[in-house]
Parts: C-alpha cells; sequence; structure tokens
C-alpha cells in the first residue's frame, strides 16, 4: 500500500511539469507582448523594462529561469497589476475560490450520490425516470443560464417558502456569507449534481447485478445491508476515478459563475489575464489549478485503493 | 439451364440476421431515441434552409425595433414587433433568422469539432491498442496526465494567443474531446484483440493489415459510434461556454451559444431573447443524448 | 414423514426485450430431511431457475407462480423479512463460479461470520472463531491468516472450500449448491465433492444438487431429477434413473457420456512422422510489482513427441499444466523459448515467416469456445472460406461459395444456412463452423484444444463421432487436447499427461487408462466420475491434497519427488518403463 502510494506521487510529478511546459509555450507564442496595449515607451526605456522581466532572453532560458523561480515558490510578477506579485493576488483569490468550488464538490457528491443511489434501487420506476431527466436538464443546460433563472426566481422576485420569504443576495461575496454562496455554489454544483446522480445510477445498477449481491442476498442479509456493506463500496470506484475530471469541470465552471456573481475569486484573474497577456498571472493561475487537480487525483487513487483491495498489487 | 440452377440454389439460402439489423430493431423500437432523430433532421433541416424561412437578412439592424417582443407574447413588453415571429435582438435584429443562422454554426461547430476529435481519438486509441505492451503503457499514461488537465483553460490560452480564429476553434474544441475516445477506442482494440476469432483468423493465415481491415474495425465502430454521437451536445455546450467569455464565434456570425448568453444578460428586461435559442439548443442537446443512449442500448442491450 | 421441501406446480416466466420466456414449466419435488436430491439438466432446462425462484432470489424481470413448502410453510411469495431469516439461516446456498460469488472488498472471515452473525446472534469474536473452525472443516490450510485474507488471494479451489464454510457455518438444515464444481479442475473438484459428501453422512444436512454432469450427480445423489426446457422428465432414486431410465432424453444423456471399453479409435500410425517436438520450452516473464525484477514462468518447459499420420495423440492436463501454450507454439502462433518443431522433416525455424503463412494450410486448430472463435459481425460463409481467401485469392466468388457449401455439408451444417450468422446458431452448430473452418484447406493435422469442453454432454459426443469420422477419411493427425480423461479416450491412440509444463506420463491410451504410473495420473483418474452409481460409491478415492501449485513456485516440480527437495533445480527426468509407456520419476 505504502509502495502503491509513493508510485502514484512519482506520477504527479511528470503531469505538473508538462502543464507548466506548455502553458508556457503557449503564452508565449502569442503575438503580442504584456506592454502593447499601453503608451508606447520610448525605446530605451523597453529594453530596460524588458531585461528587467528577462523578456530579451531566448525562450528556452526564459522558461528554465521560470522554472527555477518556480521551485522557490515564485511565481513572478504580475504584468499588469504592476504592484502586485502574482503569488500575492493568487493568495487573495484562491480562499474565495477553494471555498466555492470545494462547496460545490461536496454538494455535487452528496446530493448526486443520495439521488443516483435511489435511482438505481427503483430501476425503470417513475422515481427512476424522473430524476434521470432532472440530472439529464442539469447537463444540458448551460451554468449561464441557470445563474440568471436562478438568481431572477430567488434574488430579485424572491420566493415564498412555507410562508418565508426566501431572497437572496444577487452578488457580491460579502465575506464568505452563507446567504451569498448559497446561489453560486448551486449554480456551479448544478451539472455535477447532475453527472454524478447519472453516473452512481449507472454503477449501482451494474454492480446489484453481480454474482456476490445474489449471494449476500442468499445469506439473507437485508436491502440496506446489502447496499451499505457490499454494494455502496464497489459502486463508488468509478465515483472515486471521476474526481479529478469532476474537479477540473467545477474550476472551469467558475470562470463562469465568478463572474456572474462577482465574486474575488482567481477564475476572474484568469480571463483578464489572458486577455491581458499577462502572462505571469495567466501561468500562476494554471499552475495552481492544476497543483489542486493532481493533488485530488492522487487523494483519489489512494482513495480507490482503500476501497478496493484488488488493485494494491498493482 | 445451369443459369436457372444457380439462381435457384442462391434464392433457397436462408438470410441471414445480422447483428447491425438485431441493433437496427433495438433502436427503432426505442420511443425517444427515434423522436430524438426526427427533431433532430427537422432542426437541421430548418438550419440548412434558413435564409429561404425568413424574409430578414440575419445581420440587418432596424435601431427602431430594438429589443421588441413578437405580437403572440403574453403579458406587459415595452414594445413589439410585427413580422418577426421570435422578437426582435437589441439592435432591432430578427431573432428567427438569427437563431436558425446560430442552428447552422453550432452544429457544424458540434459536427466538425467531433470530427476533429474522432480522428485523432481514433488514431491514437488504435495504434495504443494494437501495438500494447510497453508503447500502450506509455501512451495511456500520457492519455492519464491530460485527463487531468483543465482542458478548457488550453483552448483559452489558444483562443486569446490567436486572436479569435475560427478553425482554431473547431480544432481547439476538438481537442478537448479528443482523450475520452482515445480511451474507447484502445479499450476496444484492446478487447477485440484478444477474442478468441482474431486468433482463428492468424491460425488461417490471414495477414495483419486484413485483420485489422475485416475484423478489428466492424467490431470497434459499434462503440465508437455511440460515444460520437455523445460527444457533440458537449462540444456544443463548450462553445457556448467560450462565446460566454467571449472567446467563441465573434460578430457578425452567431451562434446559440452567442444567442444564450447575450439573452441571460437580458433576461429581466426581453426574455424571449433567452428563451428561444436556449430552447432550440436544449432541445437538440437532449436529442443527442437520447440517440446516443439509445444507439448504446441498440448496439450492446443488457437487460435494463 | 413430512418433506424438508416440497415443490408444487411451479412456473417460472421471464419478461425480456425480445418476448417472454417460460422457463419452469410444472415442476414439482421433494427433499427430505438429510437427502441429497440431484436435479441434472443441460444449459436451459431451468434448473438453476428452478431453486432461484423458490427462495425468492429471482432477477427483477422474473415471476413465479405455484407453491414452495419449507418445513410445512408456504414461501413462496412470503415477505422479504421472512424470506431474509429462512435464507442464510435454514436454507443456504452454494453458487459456481467462487471468484465473482464472493464480496471482493470484504476479508473472507468477515464475509464467513456475517451470516453467523446475523442469524443467530453470534457476537463478533465468537463468530470468527467459528468461521475460522469452520475452515478448518473445509480443510483450508493455515486458517487464521486465511481469515483476514481477501478472495482475490485465494485460488479457485479454496475459495469453494470458503464458499462452502458460508453455506455452513449457520447449520442449515438444506444446501443448494449450484454447479458448484463446474468452474474447477477435475482433481479439484474430488476433494470439494468429497466435503459434500461429508457435510451429508456427519451432519445429516440435506443436499440439492444441480448439475449438467452425471458423474457429479451418481456420486452424490440418493434422488434424481432429470429436467429438460423447463420439465422435469424423470425423477427417481439414483439407481432407478442411473439403470432404468425410463425417459428418452434420459436415456439419450446416458448414452451420450463416454465409458470404458468403448469402440477404439479407428486405424492408426502411418508412415513417417509428420511432427517432431523436441525439448519445446515457451517461457514468459512475469513482474508482480514494478521495481521487482522480473520472474520467468515456465509454461511449457521441455515437452517432447512425435506424431504420425492417422494418429492421435490426446493432451491431458489441469488448468496451468501448458496445454494450451504448448498447442500454440507448435502452430507457430505463439513464439518459443527453446526447443525445435519439425514438420514434414523441416525445422520451422529456417523458414521465414512468409512460408509459414503458405504453410499454415497443413496444420489447423479449433478452439475451445465455438461463439468466441466466430467474428460475430461477419455471416459464417465468410468465416468458412476466409482461410481458402487467404490462401488462394485468385478464386472465383462461386468457386469459395461452392467449396465452402461442400464443406458445411460434409460437417453435417445445412447448406443453405450459409447468410447465417454465429449467434443464430447453436453452441454444437457453432463448433462445427470452427471444423469446417480448419478443415477446408485439407490440413494434415488438427489441433482440437478444448474444443467439446463447452458443448452439451449431448452434443459433445456428436462432435467426437463427427472429429472420428474425418479423421478416418483423411487420415488426419490429431492433437486433441481436454482435461477430460474420459473424451479423450474415445479419440486417442495414444496419450500425454503434463503436469505444470512437463510430461509425467506417456503412454498408449490403453496402458496409460489401464494401468498408470505416476501419482499424478492415478488422481486424474481416480477423480473422472462415471454415471453409475454403485461404482461411485464403492470408489476408493486417491485425493490430492491442496491446489495445483502455482507454476511461478520453483519447488512445485517436485510435488511427485519430495525426496529430491534438497536440490530444488531439479526436474523429474522421464523414463522409459516399457515400450509406449514412458514416466516421470516419482517417489
Amino acid at each position: 500500500m505504502i509502495t502503491y502510494a509513493f508510485r502514484r506521487f512519482l506520477g504527479a510529478i511528470p503531469t505538473l511539469f508538462v502543464i507548466v511546459t506548455l502553458a508556457f509555450f503557449m503564452m508565449r507564442m502569442a503575438p503580442g507582448g504584456p506592454f502593447d496595449s499601453e503608451r508606447r515607451l520610448p525605446p530605451e526605456v523597453e529594453r530596460n523594462v524588458k531585461a528587467a522581466y528577462d523578456l530579451d532572453k531566448p525562450l528556452t532560458q526564459q522558461y528554465l529561469i521560470y522554472l527555477g523561480k518556480l521551485a522557490h515558490g515564485d511565481l513572478g510578477p504580475s504584468y499588469k497589476n504592476k504592484d502586485f506579485s502574482v503569488t500575492q493576488l493568487i493568495l487573495t483569490g484562491l480562499p474565495v475560490s477553494a471555498r466555492l468550488g470545494l462547496s460545490a464538490m461536496a454538494l455535487a457528491l452528496l446530493l448526486g450520490t443520495a439521488l443516483g443511489v435511489s435511482a438505481a434501487l427503483r430501476q425503470n420506476s417513475w422515481r427512476d425516470y424522473s430524476i434521470m431527466s432532472v440530472a439529464m436538464l442539469g447537463i444540458t443546460i448551460p451554468t449561464f443560464v441557470t445563474a440568471p433563472i436562478l438568481t431572477l426566481l430567488f434574488g430579485v422576485y424572491g420566493i415564498s417558502l412555507f410562508g418565508h420569504e426566501l431572497s437572496l443576495p444577487v452578488g457580491g461575496w460579502n465575506g464568505g456569507a452563507l446567504r451569498n454562496m448559497i446561489l453560486p455554489v448551486t449554480v456551479l454544483a448544478l451539472p455535477q449534481i447532475a453527472v454524478v446522480s447519472r453516473l452512481m445510477r449507472g454503477s449501482m445498477v451494474e454492480v446489484l447485478r453481480a454474482n456476490y449481491i445474489r449471494t449476500a442476498r442468499a445469506k439473507g442479509l437485508s436491502d440496506s445491508r446489502i447496499v451499505l456493506g457490499h454494494a455502496l463500496r464497489a459502486a463508488s470506484l468509478p465515483l472515486v476515478s471521476y474526481l479529478g475530471p469532476a474537479l477540473a469541470a467545477v474550476l472551469t465552471g467558475s470562470l463562469v459563475v465568478e463572474q456572474i456573481f462577482g465574486l474575488p475569486g482567481i477564475g476572474r484573474y484568469f480571463v483578464q489575464g489572458a486577455l491581458n497577456r499577462d502572462y505571469t498571472l495567466v501561468m500562476g493561475v494554471v499552475i495552481c489549478y492544476a497543483a489542486l487537480i493532481i493533488l485530488l487525483n492522487f487523494l483519489a487513487d489512494i482513495a480507490y485503493a482503500v476501497l478496493d483491495p484488488r488493485v494494491r498489487l498493482t | 439451364m445451369i443459369a436457372t440452377g444457380q439462381t435457384l440454389k442462391v434464392m433457397e439460402e436462408v438470410k441471414g440476421r445480422s447483428l447491425w439489423v438485431d441493433a437496427r430493431r433495438r433502436l427503432v423500437r426505442n420511443r425517444a431515441a427515434m423522436a430524438g432523430i426526427v427533431i433532430l433532421c427537422v432542426i437541421a433541416l430548418l438550419a440548412l434552409l434558413a435564409p429561404m424561412l425568413s424574409p430578414f437578412a440575419f445581420d440587418a439592424i432596424n435601431y427602431d425595433i430594438i429589443a421588441c417582443a413578437p405580437n403572440w407574447w403574453p403579458g406587459e413588453t415595452a414594445c413589439r414587433a410585427s413580422g418577426h415571429i421570435f422578437g426582435t435582438d437589441s439592435v432591432g435584429r430578427d431573432l428567427f433568422v438569427r437563431v436558425l443562422f446560430g442552428a447552422r454554426v453550432s452544429l457544424a461547430v458540434g459536427l466538425v469539432a467531433t470530427l476533429v476529435s474522432l480522428l485523432i481519438g481514433v488514431f491514437y486509441g488504435a495504434v495504443a491498442g494494437y501495438l500494447g505492451g510497453r508503447v500502450d503503457a506509455l501512451m495511456m499514461r500520457l492519455v492519464d496526465i491530460l485527463y487531468s488537465l483543465p482542458f478548457v483553460f488550453f483552448v483559452i490560452i489558444l483562443m486569446v494567443v490567436f486572436d479569435r480564429n475560427f478553425i482554431l476553434l473547431f480544432v481547439a474544441i476538438g481537442a478537448v474531446e479528443w482523450l475520452t475516445m482515445a480511451r474507447i477506442v484502445r479499450g476496444q482494440t484492446l478487447s477485440i484483440k484478444q477474442k478468441e476469432f482474431i486468433e482463428a483468423a492468424r491460425a488461417a493465415g490471414v495477414g495483419p493489415l486484413a485483420i485489422i481491415a475485416r475484423h478489428v474495425i466492424p467490431n470497434v465502430v459499434g462503440p465508437v459510434v455511440v460515444y460520437v454521437t455523445l460527444t457533440v451536445p458537449g462540444v456544443i455546450l463548450t462553445e457556448s461556454f467560450l462565446s460566454f467569455l467571449g472567446l467563441g464565434i465573434q460578430e457578425p456570425l452567431t451562434s446559440w451559444g452567442v444567442l444564450v448568453s447575450d439573452g441571460a444578460g437580458q433576461m429581466e428586461t426581453a426574455p424571449w431573447m433567452l428563451v428561444f435559442p436556449a430552447l432550440f439548443m436544449a432541445v437538440t442537446l437532449f436529442c443527442f443524448n437520447f440517440v446516443g443512449d439509445g444507439l448504446r442500448d441498440a448496439l450492446d442491450p443488457k437487460d435494463r | 414423514m413430512a418433506a424438508l421441501l416440497e415443490i408444487t406446480d411451479l412456473n417460472v416466466h421471464f419478461a425480456l426485450a425480445d418476448g417472454d420466456v417460460h422457463a419452469v414449466k410444472d415442476a414439482g419435488l421433494s427433499i427430505q430431511e438429510g437427502e441429497c436430491l440431484g436435479v441434472v439438466g443441460e444449459s436451459g432446462s431451468g434448473k438453476s431457475q428452478l431453486f432461484l425462484a423458490a427462495f425468492g432470489l429471482l432477477a427483477s424481470n422474473g415471476r413465479a407462480r405455484g407453491s414452495v413448502k419449507f418445513r410445512g410453510e408456504e414461501i413462496l411469495g412470503a415477505s422479504p423479512k421472512r424470506l431474509n431469516a429462512l435464507r442464510g439461516g435454514a436454507v443456504t446456498m452454494i453458487f459456481q463460479d467462487p471468484l465473482t460469488s464472493l464480496t471482493p472488498h470484504m476479508k473472507v472471515g468477515a464475509q464467513i461470520a456475517e451470516a453467523l452473525m446475523l442469524h443467530r446472534r453470534v457476537p463478533r469474536d465468537d463468530a470468527q472463531s467459528k468461521a475460522r473452525e469452520m475452515l478448518d472443516y473445509v480443510r483450508i490450510p493455515e486458517s487464521g491468516r486465511r481469515l483476514k485474507q481477501y478472495p482475490h488471494e485465494l485460488s479457485g479451489g479454496m475459495r469453494q472450500r470458503v464458499m462452502i464454510a458460508m453455506a455452513t457455518i449457520t447449520g442449515p438444515d438444506l444446501i443448494v449448491a449450484d454447479e458448484p464444481t463446474t468452474a474447477l479442475d477435475v482433481t479439484v473438484q474430488a476433494q470439494i465433492l468429497e466435503i459434500l459428501r461429508a457435510l451429508k453422512n456427519e451432519k445429516k444436512t440435506a443436499i440439492a444438487m444441480i448439475s449438467h454432469d452425471m458423474g457429479v450427480i451418481a456420486g452424490l445423489a440418493d434422488r434424481v431429477q432429470v429436467m429438460r426446457h423447463g420439465r422435469i422428465v424423470e425423477s427417481g432414486t439414483a439407481d432407478q434413473v442411473f439403470y432404468a431410465p425410463k425417459d428418452g432424453y434420459t436415456r439419450m444423456l446416458l448414452d451420450a457420456i463416454p465409458k470404458a471399453g468403448e469402440a477404439p479409435p479407428p486405424a492408426g500410425p502411418i508412415g513417417a512422422p509428420l511432427l517432431n517436438v523436441e525439448d519445446l520450452r515457451v517461457s514468459f516473464p512475469v513482474k508482480d510489482r514494478i521495481f521487482q525484477k522480473a520472474r520467468l514462468l515456465r509454461a511449457v518447459d521441455g515437452v517432447s513427441f512425435t506424431l504420425h499420420r492417422g494418429e492421435t495423440l490426446g493432451v491431458v492436463g489441469e488448468s496451468g499444466c501448458g496445454k494450451s501454450t504448448l498447442a500454440r507454439a507448435v502452430l507457430q502462433l505463439l513464439p518459443k523459448s527453446e526447443g525445435r518443431v519439425v514438420w514434414l522433416g523441416r525445422d520451422l525455424d529456417a523458414v521465414a515467416q512468409s512460408e509459414i503463412r503458405k504453410l499454415r494450410g497443413d496444420f489447423q486448430i479449433v478452439f475451445q469456445d465455438p461463439l468466441a472463435s466466430l467474428d460475430p459481425r461477419m455471416p459464417i460463409g465468410i468465416s468458412i472460406a476466409e482461410p481458402l481467401k487467404a490462401l488462394e485469392p485468385n478464386l472465383s466468388r462461386e468457386t469459395l461459395r461452392q467449396k465452402v457449401r461442400a464443406m458445411m455439408q460434409r460437417v453435417g451444417l445445412d447448406g443453405a444456412w450459409i447468410n447465417r450468422y454465429p449467434h443464430e446458431l447453436s453452441g454444437g452448430q457453432n463448433q462445427r463452423v470452427g471444423l469446417a473452418r480448419a478443415m477446408i484447406l485439407g490440413p494434415k493435422m488438427l489441433v482440437c484444444d478444448e474444443a467439446v469442453s463447452a458443448l452439451d454432454v449431448s452434443i459433445q459426443a456428436q462432435i467426437v463421432e463427427l472429429i472420428r469420422g474425418l479423421q478416418a477419411e483423411s487420415q488426419l493427425a490429431l492433437i486433441f487436447i481436454s482435461h477430460d480423461l474420459s473424451v479423450v479416450r474415445r479419440l486417442s491412440h495414444r496419450v500425454m499427461v503434463l503436469y505444470l509444463g512437463r510430461v509425467v506420463e506417456l503412454a498408449s491410451s490403453n496402458k496409460l487408462y489401464t494401468d498408470p504410473q505416476h501419482p499424478y495420473t492415478r488422481a486424474l483418474l481416480s477423480a473422472v466420475l462415471s454415471p453409475d452409481p454403485r461404482a461411485e460409491r464403492a470408489k476408493k478415492r486417491e485425493l490430492l491434497t491442496g491446489d495445483l501449485p502455482s507454476p511461478l513456485d520453483p519447488r512445485a516440480q517436485l510435488t511427485f519427488l519430495k525426496s529430491r527437495l534438497a536440490t530444488p533445480d531439479y526436474r523429474p527426468k522421464l523414463q522409459q518403463i516399457s515400450t509406449d509407456h514412458w514416466v516421470a520419476e516419482h517417489d
């Protein structure tokens, strides 16, 4: 088990490496540089500034310098927000995005699993069909449609629920207050709730057909014992494999959600940075996201091995 | 006389019931899938005939009727535009014809980008699966690495770098989906390779190229077709996502993604700007999903 | 005395996408306390569904009607709570495939103890020690260690013992055993049946033994019922059914089983040897973990034999003995590591790959699984024509069709089926297609790799007859690989017994069956079950202890020569003890 974890950990390093390299060269391939849109600087000043940012050196050397700084945790200065280094910017935005993203993931996993398992236990019933249809809705309607709809319903017009006025703020982070988080987290989680519930339903149906479930029934175990003790663990395996891509999808979705709800997370920095050709900022954000996903993949691999003893040998 | 004898022999041979015929029968019985196919054909037809279906050009701006509801729209609206059955957008263009032109672009993006991912994925997956061993392990390791990347980020960077090049958009979106296609093709190739009838063909003296062409490919086609059908909705959604961020289709061309994201912003004042394109897009995506699920059940039936 | 289990007028229907299936029709049976009822039938007879339905274990698209009384209480349609209390307590079940029938992520001890804790309210620690007792009872060595292992860490035979332990721990009145030994090797099957016999005799547990193998039933059952297409066609005591069967189907089943002393195979070896195999070795590197040095799996470890025209060499052995690998290496479908294969005097190593492709017309192979060896998307006519097209690409379509139809008729298939697909044909018919494909080039040698093992007994007999006929016609040299000694006997002139990649005995068919020398051969022969209840009851069994050792274990070769364990690299040599009889050294 330890060797397994160690090997998985080793495998994560080339991934990060590939990402950094890809991002670096892609940004540098862009025509134009970070200073193009500003006032034209006199040539010597421009040369000095470029030298200060190492932009006058050949590309491969810039790459190696960047790698070196990266190893020290230095993501470099932001080209646009010259008062801040990328690391600082990321540190302000990361807590917001992290809370948003992880809450959405948690909501998606819990609700999606509950719905999927519930649908699988009553396969082909009305409950099954209705849950799966709603799930399909969640997958096909993009977040920038659900966001305004939900905002209108709960934010602008407000809804009366059991006699209570339910009105949520339509934007702003407000230091992470719960009321401000409800709408963005829900909007962000919706597509993943749908995907997770479809995944769990399919996986659970598959597992319930297995021979060892028949043996468990032949032993006289009750339905709940079978599901909780025998089926759920095996059925969760595809879900654990999906955790990494799920986080990637949530991070992608957060770009839209942070924009719509005006949340000060790093997604916003990414979009702005991309449009402004702020190389270091974009790279920094991509590396940050990638590191998160890689970490989650690693944890997911460990979880998979815990759930399925057969894998520990590989 | 001989000719008659031969014809008689041919006629008495029983027609076999191939697996494709079985699958087609099962597909036809699946009402959701059949409805999906019909609706998709209708939408495709509408998209093709777009210019002939409306007297207005899709880029004809008319500042007199900006953001006006169609005549039949219920409730209070700031203004109404007669002759525009879906109303007008924020610069007075006819929404109906724009939705149809958007259909053209979105469907085109869907099909072309899926084709791109199909080509890359099939080639990569087939090579990895067929060669097997170390090469396969290495290639799949690369896929595992790339799988954990937030691919869309790189697409965004690409779109920024190359300044929203239209062709690049197709290629880039297709590049997002090729990973799963490669995995599926490789999985199928591996499992086919181990089947006994491949060994039997080798024992019979059939050459490797003939084996691939006659045995491997026909057996891999099924799941690939299913996955292709299920990839199109994802591609259309990715395009709409990019359009929302301003990185997708550019004016004056339009796609459903552009229309929906514009409409989302106008939801309170001009809801028809959101409703119609969103409806078309959602219905199309639903249909692709139903057809894809139907194909999957038809080709690989497990008693559900 | 009231019956333990009484089933009357049971009908089971399944609602499938393609229509309704009536799987069990008006079935009735009874089982008394302590009695063993054997239920025999081929595939599709409904024998398993009968019991699954009786105890409420049908799939969700199945419906059962009728009456099932356990100790006088009606349980068909009883509440889930009542059925759960019954199952695992008074009535337990053992299934066919122990790997997929055990929960992969639960430790073995926990799975066994679970039933006891639930039904007898035994606390966890007591249940665990009882589980250990049960493991000892089913003769699993190192029971304490095994308790904490997972199913995939155990071998097939051990897993089935675990299932038996799980089924016995609550002291049930009735055990339903559904094809419990079908997936196991013959020597392991013998051991498992021994345990079941002990259960019946010592603990007086009633057993419902479901099997397609008449020999298994003969050795265990007091009473027998024969099922066909969902109906019970014959029932009576074991002696009645086996010695005086009333129903035509039962008679046919009994006749189809190859018996000792039947017609010897036709003719015999003619002329010079076609094939000379000298000290063939095939090894694979195997790595358990990525940082480990690769170990060598010697699948075939020095096998030599010759083969003449018109002669049949039977190759027998259990899983891991290397018989399939041997066949494929000889046919040049697998690369060999050492040794020579000489065909018609030419060393095949010296022949170029393109030449070998042309030579393939001379030696062909028929595979075990008829459906898997045919491309499901090709009509059988095309599959049969494929070798011909590969060798002579310039033949016209009409000539091809004629040759294919002629071949189809030769193997007993209707020529009009030339456009049919494999899934439209039965297993036996598909195997005929496989034979047609192999024979269409008129080969000199045919390899049958477990060619009849996947077929029902009645069909097996037909296919074996077909092969005999084909051999007689063209003086075919035949290598017949099987784990089933009785089938091998019908066809073979000589028999070679393999164990872990080496030959332990090679003799003429007669000598091997009447005077086996090597302990492994004797165990194999002893494990062969005959449909003769009296003989089975009286039989003295020579059982091997434990499961087949892993081929990776270097000392495994000395299992029968333990006196030489001091030199673990020593390989027992093959010694000739008379003309036509070679035996490996043994204690």
